[in-house]
């Protein structure tokens, strides 16, 4: 196998520039805000001025007109050669524009208080901080402690009484900056790009599916991440500076992996198969079950070319392969369901076929009947699988109403009885109230429940159907006195292509979707499903729909709006999007199929 | 010309809040029966009927009490007003299936100098109050409800702050959403700083409606900022979470004892 190295170490990690935005100046966008910044400082400066107690109604006129003709014009102006043409000469001229102003402020207002004076080299000091220029900050934070100091003696330690001390003040808090200035962006610059990468890096390694375990020259761990902490069942303080072998405990066909050596993984990937590029191996899962897993493994060189790391990660295929093995065993299984109708169906026909054959109008008849019924047997075959894979590519069509389920559950019991002469108690409580449900589908729900009690109950015993009205729905419950479920088969009978009875010897047919289908039939009404088993005790299904009277005409959406199988897990709320929007973590719905409102 | 320009946009601001807190009944009756309770939603509508009452009571109180609205106020109603307002028309949208928010790809310039603004705003407005308060000996028994909301909007504000900039790191993007929020909080806490200056420098009367509604939204307020922060902690599993929302009720275990 060809095995890709990853970049020699050493190498200086480059973060990719953003794109820049149209009209955007290039440099860094601390330069880029600084006009802006500065201009809307200018304004909220020469607003803030006439906030101070006392001042005439005349002055704050004389504000405003200086606002909107000299400062707006000004500001827009510095804004603009700013954001064109970022340097230090358009930062010297925006600070000077800025010392102007608090001169034109302070000889406006007169007398102005200490506070707000204060105030003003503040914001200064915090705009200067803001921009990178630390120094810059604390000389303008010192200012404001003297005249704080000032203000509290009674002004005598200070004199700002007049505009040339506060240009004087300002100017140096600018100087200051000024000389700061380099090096505290340069820093800063440096110190987000390197907090970003990392969480960037880290942030990746964390969100990935696969699980990813990268490992010394000798062989031990040194990081280890979520996924692999989910796939391995180890914590990541547990998992690193141990020995990889050792932890993983790693399989090749029927051999386990020796590390002693250097990475096996490693060596497998470039000498045992080469052209491949993932490895299947596989381990012992806690529980002890076999897990396959899909390894793909890259060393990291150092300049030298020396393996200094190996990156290993691992994608957990169990379920792929329970898929597979479930298809496989479908293929097998629906074969054999097709293959029965067939046969009668075939071996009937040919006997009528046969020229010599002399049959009675009785027995042609009966002939015809068994080729009749088993026709029904493989239609309803067919159906189910066209029905399956109409489920599995998330379309079929519901139409849900209120629906009066008391008759179609009564005439279902009969045709059964009819069928079977199983008998069936049906327990309706008298006040039920009709579910929101799509009438054919209920009736197919209604008609594979029955079907299976049946089927999973050859030795006879009571079936019941149970129907009563809930606060929020209206339950309807499918008992039976069967051969039940043990807790791993019930956990497991609404997946698609699962039997209880996946070996040879079945004593029960079926091609193992029927619960499949009813699982998703309900689910698309918006209902629920589930089934109370024991072993020899019977299993009861329990089917819960939505109430007619309770479901807004809101929540039914329009026709043909797409509604996902799972639509009541999950679905998106005002709530529930603003959640995500605060940055609450969301749990994502199972991905299913869906199904369209016609 | 102040007065009633306060008292207009108070005004409005309660209606908005008030709004929203129907729109928040309305959502949460809506999933109550597929979702359960949700204590975020219940956060928001103790929130929407504190807040909002609060801007009613203090909007009518100006225009028709005779409250002298002061230059302070307006500026800070008039620089949350817009964020405020944005952020309820992003609500609206959502309440009637849209997005409900806009992604800000990057960091626009604007957004760049929004930190330098709000501080240069904040220390205005600090010292504006500062100036008021230099008069006062102690802060009215009144005011001290405000002085809780102060800090628990700013405590909430921070909070959404950082979850917005964590977001972003991870993302590369701004939730506009998100970020409105986050301002509208500290907007609201620099709003009733300047009340409690106001209110102990004698401006605004004895208030006894407003005193009852701000003290009921002191623990309204601890509440959303517990779930929000119980939330993002993990602690707390809400509509975020997917194993509340079985419907119509919650499920029985898949896997019972023998019946």
């Amino acid at each position: 196998m060809a095995v890709t190295p990853a970049r020699p170490l050493r190498e200086p990690f480059t973060e990719e520039p953003r794109p820049a935005r149209p009209g955007a100046a290039p440099g860094d966008p601390v330069r880029r805000a600084a006009g802006p910044v500065r201009a809307s400082l200018a304004v909220l400066l020469v607003l803030a001025a006439p906030l101070a107690e006392g001042v005439p109604h005349d002055r704050i006129v004389q504000f405003g007109v200086f606002v909107a003709v000299f400062w707006i014009p000004v500001a827009g102006l510095v804004a603009g050669i700013a954001r064109r043409h970022p340097g230090r000469g358009v930062d010297a001229a925006a600070v000077g524009v800025d010392i102007s102003l608090l001169a034109l402020v302070h000889s406006l207002v007169s007398p102005m208080p200490d506070v707000v004076l204060a105030a003003l080299l503040a914001v200064v000091a915090v705009s200067t901080y803001l921009a990178g220029r630390g120094l810059g900050a604390l000389a303008g934070g010192a200012g404001v402690l003297v005249l704080a100091a000032s203000s509290a003696v009674g002004g005598g330690v200070v004199d700002v009484g007049s505009p040339f001390t506060l240009v004087v003040y300002s100017a140096v808090v600018v100087i200051v900056a000024g000389l700061v200035d380099a090096v505290a962006i340069d820093r800063w610059h440096a110190s987000t790009g390197l907090v970003r990468l990392h969480e960037k890096s880290d942030a990746i390694l964390t969100g990935v599916g696969e699980a990813v375990v990268v490992t010394g020259p000798a062989g031990g761990i040194a990081q280890w991440n979520r996924a692999a902490t989910s796939t391995f069942g180890c914590a990541d303080d547990e998992a690193r500076g141990q020995a990889c072998a050792d932890v993983l405990g790693l399989l090749h066909e029927v051999r386990p992996l020796d590390c002693s050596q250097g990475c096996a993984l490693l060596a497998l990937a470039q000498f045992d198969d080469p052209g491949a590029v993932d490895v299947e191996v596989w381990r012992r899962s806690p529980t002890g079950t076999r897990q396959p897993l899909l390894a793909s493994v890259s060393p990291v060189l150092g300049v030298d070319g020396e393996v200094v790391e190996v990156v290993h990660s691992f994608r957990d295929i169990t379920r792929l392969k329970q898929a597979d093995e479930a298809k496989t065993l479908f293929l097998a299984t629906a074969s054999h369901e097709l293959k029965t109708p067939l046969t009668v169906i075939r071996g009937f026909s040919q006997m009528l076929l046969l020229p010599d054959t002399v049959l009675d109008a009785a027995e042609r008849a009966a002939a015809l009947r068994a080729i009749d019924v088993r026709a029904g047997q493989l239609t309803a075959i067919v159906d189910r699988l066209l029905m399956s894979s109409r489920i599995d590519a998330g379309r079929i069509e519901l139409s849900p109403v209120a629906v009066d389920i008391g008759p179609i559950l009564r005439e279902r019991a009969d045709a059964l009885e009819g069928a079977t002469s199983r008998p069936v108690e049906l327990d309706l409580s008298v006040d039920l109230p009709a579910p929101h449900c799509d009438p054919d589908a209920f009736t197919t729900v209604v008609d594979h429940l029955l079907d299976n009690a049946v089927k999973y109950s050859p030795n006879g015993g009571v079936l019941t159907v149970t129907a009563q009205g809930l606060e929020f729905g209206v339950e309807i419950v499918f008992a039976d006195e069967g051969v039940g479920m043990t807790a791993e088969q019930a956990a497991h009978c609404f997946e698609r292509f699962w039997q209880a009875e996946a070996t040879d010897v079945r004593r029960f047919g079926g091609t193992g979707i029927g619960l499949y289908i009813v699982r998703s039939l309900v689910e698309g009404m918006g209902g629920s499903i589930s089934v109370v088993s024991g072993p020899g005790a019977g299993s009861s299904f329990r089917v819960v729909l939505r109430r007619a009277d309770q479901v807004d005409t809101d929540d039914l959406g329009r026709p043909g709006d797409d509604v996902p199988v799972e639509a009541s897990r999950g679905e998106t709320t005002m709530i529930r999007e603003y959640m995500r929007q605060l940055g609450v973590p969301l749990d994502q719905a199972t991905a299913g199929g869906a199904v369209r409102r016609p | 010309m102040i007065a009633p320009l306060v008292g207009m946009t108070n005004l409005v601001l309660g209606t908005v809040y008030a709004c929203y807190g129907v729109m928040t009944l309305v959502e949460m009756k809506r999933g109550w029966r597929t979702n359960g309770f949700s204590h975020f939603g219940a956060a928001w509508l103790c929130m929407a009927f504190t807040c909002g009452p609060h801007h009613l009571d203090h909007g009518l109180h100006v225009l028709m009490a005779g409250r002298v609205g002061g230059s302070l106020d307006l500026l800070t109603i008039a620089v949350g007003f817009p964020v405020g307002v944005a952020w309820f028309l992003l609500r609206v949208e959502a309440l009637f299936g849209g997005r409900g928010d806009r992604t800000i790809a990057g960091t626009p310039v604007w957004l760049e100098a929004m930190p330098t603004l709000a501080a240069s705003y904040v220390a205005v407005v600090a010292a504006s109050i500062t100036g008021l308060a230099f008069g006062v000996e102690r802060l009215a028994p009144r005011a001290w409800p405000n002085v809780l909301l102060v800090l628990l909007y700013a405590a909430i504000g921070v909070l959404l702050l950082r979850t917005q900039l964590r977001t972003h790191l991870k993302s590369g993007q701004w939730s506009a959403s998100g970020l409105s929020l986050a301002f509208v909080m500290l907007t609201c806490a620099v709003m009733h700083a300047v009340y409690v200056a106001y209110a102990s420098a004698g401006r605004y009367d004895v208030d006894g409606h407003g005193l009852v509604i701000d003290t009921v939204g002191v623990p309204a307020a601890a509440y959303f900022l517990w779930v929000t922060w119980a939330l993002h902690r993990g602690w707390l599993r809400d509509w975020n979470a997917t194993s509340t929302l079985d419907a119509p009720e919650r499920r029985p275990e898949l896997i019972g004892a023998p019946t």
